[in-house]
């Protein structure tokens, strides 16, 4: 058990470098320009679902909080067990988002390696990013 | 960039496709998948209707079985002998055989022939970590694929950056699957994961498992072969790559 939930929290840190890796280089060049009106116009988050995908100890489903081209939010849920969902949330989120910003400046669109459960949360994350958009 | 694609899971593994054309055609992606849902009804060895299957207990004579079986058995055979007995189908059961080491690969690239036919040209699979790239994910640059650093999970050993390429990557953590060497039916020493890339998957899995298998003599080998590529990550993770490994200038940190 032991394992599998070491396991569990390799394959969510894991994930973040695959999918956020281009969320912080959309923005577009900066240009000078002079000041016009100002528009100002409210950026609402969308919540978008990956798909669920099954990993060693049930399916994962991966949330993401998209504000404009920026990802603001990861949530990970196993639909069929409350109390993983639960584990995965409160032990590996904060782990996930802070792998995240430390893999941005690696870039990488795809990962390749011989761990497939990591490919799982990944993948549902890819997969929500590319609905996004971002 | 909006794409089509989506993540199913086929072969025990969760299999993405993400066509990155503008106007991407959904029903190739179904094609797609399609496709490889019928190689994993007909060569798992999980389900007992699968041919093979029924080839290993004796109820499908091997000349009943399908032409794609006979050339994924052909293959493997051919591998063997191009990996001095390393990659080997018919380990570990005297008798039976078991493709699955090539059959992933091979049916990643017809896919990806499914995929170009339809006149996808900017494209991703990614069957568990297996990778066929080609075209570019947004415009003006190539794809990027990290290669998993063996031990440290957050971590990439190298980046790759290629517009049309195969990569696989074999190594001894690889969930319920233990590499060993044929020969001598134990586990490689000194070696931690073999990557190599060229332009067909099904030969480059075959390849980075039997290099993986070779252990420390791996390196060696891969140099030598033709059309494709290795890197290796040694037991004291010591990054080792043949001439032409397509690495990125920036590999970030």
């Amino acid at each position: 058990m032991r394992r599998a939930v070491t396991a569990a929290l390799a394959a969510l840190v894991l994930a973040a470098p695959v999918a956020n890796a281009w969320a912080g280089t959309t923005a577009s060049p900066v240009k000078k320009k002079p000041k016009k009106k100002k528009k100002v116009v409210a950026v609402v988050p969308r919540t978008i679902q990956g798909p669920a995908v099954d990993m060693r100890w049930g399916p994962v489903q991966v949330t993401i909080v998209v504000k404009g081209k920026v990802l603001t939010d990861v949530q990970a849920t196993a639909p069929t067990e409350r109390s993983r969902s639960a584990f995965i949330n409160n032990q590996a989120i904060p782990v996930l988002r802070q792998e995240a910003l430390q893999a941005k400046s690696a870039n990488i669109d795809l990962l390749s390696g011989a761990t497939m459960t990591s490919e799982a949360f990944a993948q549902s994350l890819q997969a929500a990013l590319t609905q996004a958009g971002i | 960039m909006h794409g089509t694609g989506r993540v199913e899971q086929i072969m025990g593994m969760p299999i993405s496709i993400d066509v990155r054309d503008p106007h991407g055609d959904p029903g190739a992606v179904e094609a797609a998948f399609a496709w490889l849902r019928l190689v994993d009804a007909t060569f798992s060895t999980y389900r007992d209707d699968s041919e093979i299957s029924r080839l290993n207990r004796g109820e499908l004579a091997r000349a009943d079985a399908d032409p794609e079986v006979h050339e994924v058995l052909l293959r493997c055979e051919q591998l063997r002998e191009e990996t001095a007995g390393f990659f080997d189908a018919g380990a570990p059961i005297p008798g039976a055989v078991d493709p699955s080491g090539l059959v992933k690969g091979w049916s990643v690239d017809r896919a990806a022939r499914i995929l170009d036919a339809a006149g996808a040209r900017n494209y991703h699979l990614n069957a568990g970590g297996d990778i066929r790239v080609r075209g570019c994910p947004e415009t003006g640059r190539p794809w990027r694929v990290g290669i998993q650093h063996p031990l440290v999970r957050d971590r990439v050993a190298a980046v790759v950056e290629a517009d049309d390429l195969a990569i696989a990557t074999s190594g001894e953590y690889q969930r319920g699957h233990h590499i060993v060497n044929p020969h001598t039916g134990l586990p490689p020493s000194g070696v931690l994961s073999v990557t190599v890339v060229g332009p067909d998957l099904g030969t480059a899995d075959a390849y980075a498992t039997a290099a993986f298998a070779m252990g420390e003599a791996g390196p060696r080998w891969t140099a030598r072969l033709r059309g494709y590529e290795a890197l290796t990550v040694l037991a004291d993770e010591t990054v080792m790559t043949t001439g032409g490994f397509p690495r990125a200038a920036d590999e970030g940190s």
